[in-house]
């Protein structure tokens, strides 16, 4: 297998932080530097003293695709964020994330001071670690949505699966569904309810309800990201 | 409505690819680059910044269709003509033709004209 020249390969990856910054989607920018590279090898491989050769064709092949009107960068997720309706969607989601620690934080306490088991301290403290399972999960996975929606630019569609499951995990609870296990209160959470965690999964009333608005809201983005994007990367 | 001169020339990289994929099952961009130079006996000689652009954008509307493989470590991009391609193709050949019979008429015509004054 031929390497690249080291200076073949700087050059590559000069030109794709240039895309990049000029806000080419990232899978079209992968997919044109896996073209450069191999088209750099196979010149170098019918012509081993073609090194400048190579930079000068790559340097023509970037700017070229820079200049082309028809290529139009692509927006990419995170500048969604602060154009447009982006700073709705950012507010919408961060307003649910606070409400609903917020939500958290006052079931929390309501919880430990009522719930007759939290009386001694091994309770109240493995009670706090199940809560703190029960509502980390969701935290942790819709960071890492968020993180992957920002850092691998894939897709809107990220951010709105972390409002899912934020909605999907937090708002029944936040807003004081009433306990699913036999006997539960409104407003009170036990360890019954905490252990119950499939047949809550599993209630299709309230995942279709929580569903509902989300579907809502993805079927026209789709359809508004196939209008304002150009799909380069149909492979 | 009749395509201006302009849209013509800016359509021969695109006549040339659709072309040579005509007689191919599937290409590459350095293949396509080697093929053009070598086909033409280098008369043509189109850059990889005007063949890769072509092919991205041929492949955007629907013309060509691309599949990645990898190939001696390294990912390669290949190309293969689609039935809308083919369409393309022939409508592109046709009005080659049409505007080189044109062109040739007048061409002819004024080389009469030089040769009788």
């Amino acid at each position: 297998m031929p390497q690249l020249h080291p200076e073949v390969e700087a050059h590559i990856r000069a030109a794709a932080r240039e895309l990049r910054r000029r806000r080419y989607a990232r899978r079209y920018v992968r997919r044109l530097t896996d073209e450069w590279r191999d088209h750099a090898c196979m010149i170098s491989e019918n012509d081993p003293a073609s090194i400048r050769r190579q930079i000068g064709d790559l340097e023509s092949l970037g700017a070229s695709v820079c200049q082309q009107k028809h290529l139009r960068p692509i927006p990419v997720p995170w500048a969604a964020l602060f154009y447009g309706v982006g700073p709705v969607v950012l507010l919408v989601l961060l307003s649910i994330v606070a409400l609903s620690v917020g939500g958290i934080a006052v079931e929390f306490v309501r919880s430990c001071t009522r719930h007759p088991e939290n009386d001694s301290v091994y309770h109240a403290f493995v009670y706090g670690l199940v809560y703190a399972c029960w509502f980390g999960i969701p935290i942790i996975t819709t960071a890492i949505f968020v993180y992957i929606t920002i850092r691998r630019g894939t897709s809107m569609l990220w951010l709105l699966l972390a409002v899912f499951v934020v909605s999907y995990f937090y708002l029944p609870i936040s807003l004081h569904i009433q306990d699913p296990s036999p006997g539960g209160r409104p407003g009170t959470v036990s360890f019954g309810s905490m252990f119950s965690a499939k047949a809550y999964l599993l209630n299709w009333p309230r995942l279709v309800w929580v569903s509902l608005p989300l579907l809502c809201v993805l079927l026209p983005f789709r359809r508004l990201n196939a209008v304002f994007s150009v799909n380069h990367t149909t492979e | 409505m009749p395509r201006k001169s302009s849209d013509f020339m800016n359509g021969v990289p695109e006549l040339v690819i659709l072309g040579l994929f005509k007689n191919a099952q599937e290409m590459y961009g350095y293949e396509v680059v080697a093929a053009i130079r070598d086909n033409t006996t280098q008369t043509l000689q189109m850059g990889e910044g005007v063949v890769y652009p072509s092919l991205h954008e041929l492949e955007r509307i629907g013309c060509l269709k691309s599949r990645r493989q990898v190939v001696s470590g390294r990912t390669r991009v290949y190309y293969h003509l689609t039935p809308k391609g083919r369409r393309r193709l022939i409508d592109r050949v046709e009005h080659w033709q049409r505007v080189t019979t044109a062109i040739t008429q007048v061409i002819g015509g004024q080389t009469d004209a030089t040769a009788s004054s």
